[in-house]
């Protein structure tokens, strides 16, 4: 699993962590029953303090992402978590928002943008073609 | 704006000064001291000869600090980062080195002439018709300074160019004290060896006496011997001396700060050699055993270089005429434990400030401070290996010397001013460790245990002064008269007693000097 | 027993005429990574130092593992393994004799854990340690600040002088000796970055003071700026704890702590504002330009109002 913590981010450490495993998990990269490396070594691995660690793997045991075994280990459920795509979501919403004002500074008109939008879309390969992975591996 | 030179003048200055305070000072102390000894009042040679005896270790140390200071402290890759020449820094150096020498001895003879002319009215003091005639300018205060000024020139000129570079003035010093003994056996031996292939009659009055003079005034403060031939000749002493310390001069002002300073390089992470068994050893068995190990360490090696040393000095008065000590092996004896007397001080001095100047210093200091040591253990371990290092390295072979040559040791060891050698020795020696304490810089703290062990034999005879005044003790016919070996082993006593106290406090409380960290 | 590893009240301390430590509290629990952060002569290091009992405090109190430092120095010093800032140590003495030295004076010392750590930093033995790297230096020091296991592990600004490869080296070496071992570890920085993701707690200390001290995670949930105008940062003004302020023209913004009351009472007046989430180097600035704005001792400090 390659996770990446961007040092000095606004983004506290706990929610880097949280949202790449959150990304990991979605894109299909960490399949359903794959298991996670344990906390120790994660915390090793990242430099990171294992109480971070801990937490992260506990708040998405409780998003559902994530399941612990006893005595076994954390593993990937495969299932979405709700709130996180809300979030996700909402979050998606509030950048479009900001593209909107950055187009319209501009001179672009709304029909300019639908087309801009819509030829974006278009490149984007088929899901199937996708290379297993995501745009913050290292 | 300040010139260049306004700029080097005034650090030398502000780094010279207390130097110059303390060493006249001392210099007074002395010659006040030797004054009251000396009870005729236009006769001061006892004392110009205590006043050089002080004047010669202080030219080493001020040598010594020319030599290295800027290392010490870390601050020559700031000097070699200013663009100035060195020569400019040089030039600031050695003026400032020879103001911090020749002023004190100017002041110290000045006091001379102010008590004779308490005495005389006109000040002068009248010498024998034997000294006139070996007398250079007929006038005792020239002839003073004549002797005096070149002696300590040579000094500081050989110690700061034999010395130049090191890595600390203790290094510096026990590396030009080595390099100007060297050079005075070599000088030796070389005109032994002309006499004995070219000439029988090894004196001074041989065809050849002049290569031995010119010899001889190479080394440091090595015109003195010449003088003592008799018929002295002019050139040779003057070509071997001015030309010998001219090229010094020259090797120093070359050699002074071309070094890369290792203070600011960090070296590569070392490796461990692959495929080689490292095993740890075991552990010390106690912490008074880590602090004996460590002491032996620390003040074996510079134990040592002192004895290697004596036994250089021992070896080059020796050589002067061995013929003679040959025939009188009593005097050879009596020799050695002259010659104990006074280097044995200086000795004293170097392992008192080795014992303690590297735990003092800033970084070494918190890092022991933090392991959890019995500050009193360690103390009083470092304090007394120190000691015992010290006393067996100048006592166990200078004895074994004194019985097998002399045939009557004991004669020579119950005159009166040898019973207190060793405990001038160990008063000098705990005076430099509570110096070093206090202050934190070998230079300062060197002086400052001349000064403390003076200041003991002072106060022995202000005891006595009192004590005759309360008709305790056997009241004396005047100020002026002989300090005896008591007192000066009692002084000796005070002043030990004094600074061990001092020094254990010092380093249980942390007490002396910081630098901010 | 005693749940606080190090329990500090109303500390003051002074060198001649300057204040270093102007009543300095501050509490570290039993277990905790807790880092401490200040700027250079901030009073850092006088705050360790103090708790080693290697200097004297002038006023106030402090219990270190349940022990005051200044009258059982030796007890204390052999439960707590300390690494000083930038820590010379004998550069005559071989790695292995460095080891041997320190030893005996720990009654807990474990010989073989040493061999273990010395072996685990490829330390070679038979270096003299003036020919160690600054990196290895450092582990040198964490050696034998660590193997007599020591329940507090005190490090005095262990990141200083280190590369960035030694630095990651360095916290991965933390989290694997020391929170793995479940040790309290308590240690001063001034590279608030490198801290974050090693640290359960900090404290910032200004001045001889603490101005604020929680676990990361809170301090960024707690500290956030918000982007208003002028006029509704005037009405808004006495309900918000303001850190920090910056206007530009008809704008403000604000560096604020206790956010969520902050956004309720925004939320009330109905203000429009921009929440902008800060990186640990600007809530670090915001606490410390905060407190010299209210201390009028400080010397004025310019370079932290700049306009936006």
């Amino acid at each position: 699993m390659f996770l990446r913590i961007e040092k000095g981010s606004s983004v506290a450490i706990s929610r880097q962590i949280a949202d790449q495993i959150a990304t990991l998990c979605a894109s299909g990269t960490m399949k359903p029953g794959e298991q996670l490396p344990s906390v120790r070594e994660l915390a090793r691995d990242l430099a990171v303090n294992q109480n971070t660690i801990l937490r992260v793997y506990e708040r998405l045991c409780g998003e559902g992402l994530l399941e612990m075994r006893h005595g076994q280990g954390t593993f990937a459920t495969g299932r979405v978590s709700k709130t996180r795509t809300a979030a996700h979501r909402a979050r998606l919403v509030d950048e479009l928002r900001q593209i909107a004002r950055q187009a319209t500074g501009l001179g672009l008109t709304t029909d300019e943008l639908h087309e801009l939008l819509t030829e974006a879309v278009d490149s984007i390969p088929t899901a199937e073609a996708l290379p297993a992975g995501r745009g913050q591996t290292s | 704006m300040r010139t260049i030179w306004q700029s080097l003048l005034w650090k030398e200055w502000h780094e010279h000064k207390w130097k110059l305070v303390s060493i006249t000072a001392i210099l007074w102390g002395v010659a006040t001291l030797a004054m009251l000894i000396e009870d005729k009042a236009d006769k001061l040679g006892v004392a110009f000869g205590m006043v050089t005896l002080c004047i010669v270790p202080l030219s080493v140390f001020v040598g010594a600090g020319a030599a290295s200071n800027e290392r010490s402290r870390r601050t020559l890759p700031f000097l070699q980062a200013v663009p100035v020449p060195m020569g400019r820094v040089v030039a600031a150096k050695v003026l400032f080195g020879v103001i911090t020498l020749t002023v004190p001895l100017l002041l110290a003879i000045a006091l001379f002439y102010l008590r004779s002319s308490l005495f005389t009215g006109d000040g002068r003091i009248l010498m024998t018709a034997g000294e006139l005639k070996n007398s250079l300018t007929g006038n005792w205060y020239l002839d003073a300074i004549a002797f005096a000024f070149p002696l300590v020139l040579s000094l500081f000129i050989w110690t700061a160019a034999t010395g130049v570079n090191r890595r600390d003035e203790v290094s510096a010093g026990a590396v030009a004290l080595g390099a100007m003994t060297a050079w005075y056996l070599l000088m030796l031996f070389l005109s032994y060896l002309i006499f004995v292939l070219f000439d029988s009659a090894y004196g001074s009055n041989s065809p050849y006496a002049w290569l031995k003079q010119l010899g001889m005034s190479t080394a440091a403060g090595g015109f003195v011997w010449p003088f003592s031939d008799r018929n002295p000749q002019w050139v040779p002493i003057l070509v071997g001396a001015v030309g010998m310390h001219a090229a010094l001069l020259a090797w120093y002002s070359l050699r002074f700060g071309r070094v890369s300073g290792t203070e600011n390089y960090s070296p590569p992470a070392a490796r461990r050699v692959v495929g080689q068994l490292e095993w740890l050893p075991k552990p010390h068995k106690s912490p008074f055993a880590a602090i004996v190990w460590k002491q032996f360490r620390e003040s074996g090696s510079l134990a040592l270089a002192g004895l290697a040393g004596l036994a250089g000095i021992i070896a080059v008065s020796f050589f002067s005429s061995p013929t003679y000590f040959l025939q009188e092996p009593d005097h050879l004896a009596e020799l050695i434990l002259g010659v104990c007397a006074t280097i044995g001080c200086s000795v004293a001095i170097v392992v008192g400030i080795g014992v303690c100047i590297r735990d003092v210093s800033p970084g070494l200091n918190s890092f022991w401070r933090s392991i959890p040591i019995n500050v009193d253990l360690w103390f009083w371990v470092k304090f007394v290996t120190g000691m015992l290092v010290l006393l067996a390295a100048m006592w166990g072979p200078l004895l074994v010397a004194l019985f097998a040559l002399s045939s009557d040791p004991n004669r020579i060891l119950s005159h009166s001013s040898y019973g207190a050698l060793p405990l001038v020795q160990i008063a000098v020696f705990s005076a430099a460790v509570a110096a070093t304490c206090l202050v934190r810089q070998a230079i300062y703290a060197a002086i400052l245990s001349i000064a403390a062990t003076y200041a003991g034999i002072i106060a022995a005879w202000g005891l006595w002064f009192l004590a005759a005044r309360f008709g305790l003790a056997h009241a004396q016919t005047s100020l002026l008269s002989e300090l005896t070996a008591a007192q000066v082993g009692v002084g000796m006593v005070l002043s030990f007693i004094a600074c061990t106290i001092a020094a254990w406090l010092a380093t249980r409380h942390d007490w002396g000097r910081k630098t901010p960290d | 027993m005693n749940e606080l590893a190090i329990d500090v009240q109303a500390v003051h301390k002074s060198f001649r005429s300057t204040q270093v430590l102007r009543g300095v509290t501050l509490q570290v629990s039993r277990g905790k990574t807790f880092a401490f952060l200040g700027r250079n002569a901030a009073g850092k290091t006088t705050l360790i130092r103090s708790l080693l009992g290697l200097l004297t405090r002038d006023d106030g109190a402090i219990r270190v593992l349940g022990i005051d430092p200044q009258r059982e120095p030796l007890e204390l010093r052999r439960r707590i393994g300390y690494l000083a800032e930038d820590q010379t140590m004998y550069g005559w003495m071989r790695v292995e004799e460095i080891v041997c030295f320190v030893a005996p004076f720990y009654p807990t010392w474990d010989h073989a854990l040493a061999a273990k750590y010395l072996s685990d930093f490829e330390l070679p033995l038979r270096t003299r340690v003036k020919h160690l790297s600054k990196g290895q230096n450092v582990r040198l020091g964490l050696v034998l600040a660590l193997s007599h296991r020591p329940e507090l592990v005190i490090l005095d600004d262990p990141a200083l002088g280190l590369d960035p490869i030694m630095r990651k080296q360095f916290n991965r070496d933390l989290i694997n000796h020391l929170q793995g071992e479940g040790r309290t570890v308590f240690y001063s920085s001034h590279l608030l970055y490198e801290v974050e993701p090693v640290a359960d707690e900090i404290a910032i200390l200004d001045q001889g003071r603490i101005l604020r001290q929680a676990d990361t995670e809170s301090l960024r949930r707690d500290v956030k700026q918000i982007v208003l105008s002028r006029a509704a940062l005037n009405r808004a003004h006495n309900q918000l704890k303001i850190l920090d302020e910056r206007i530009d023209g008809d704008h403000a913004a604000v560096t604020i702590e206790n956010f969520e009351r902050a956004q309720s009472v925004l939320g009330r007046e109905g203000i429009e504002h921009r929440v902008v989430d800060l990186n640990l180097d600007e809530i670090f600035e915001a606490y410390v330009a905060g407190s010299r704005r209210k201390s009028p001792d400080a010397v004025a400090q310019p370079e932290l109002q700049p306009l936006i």
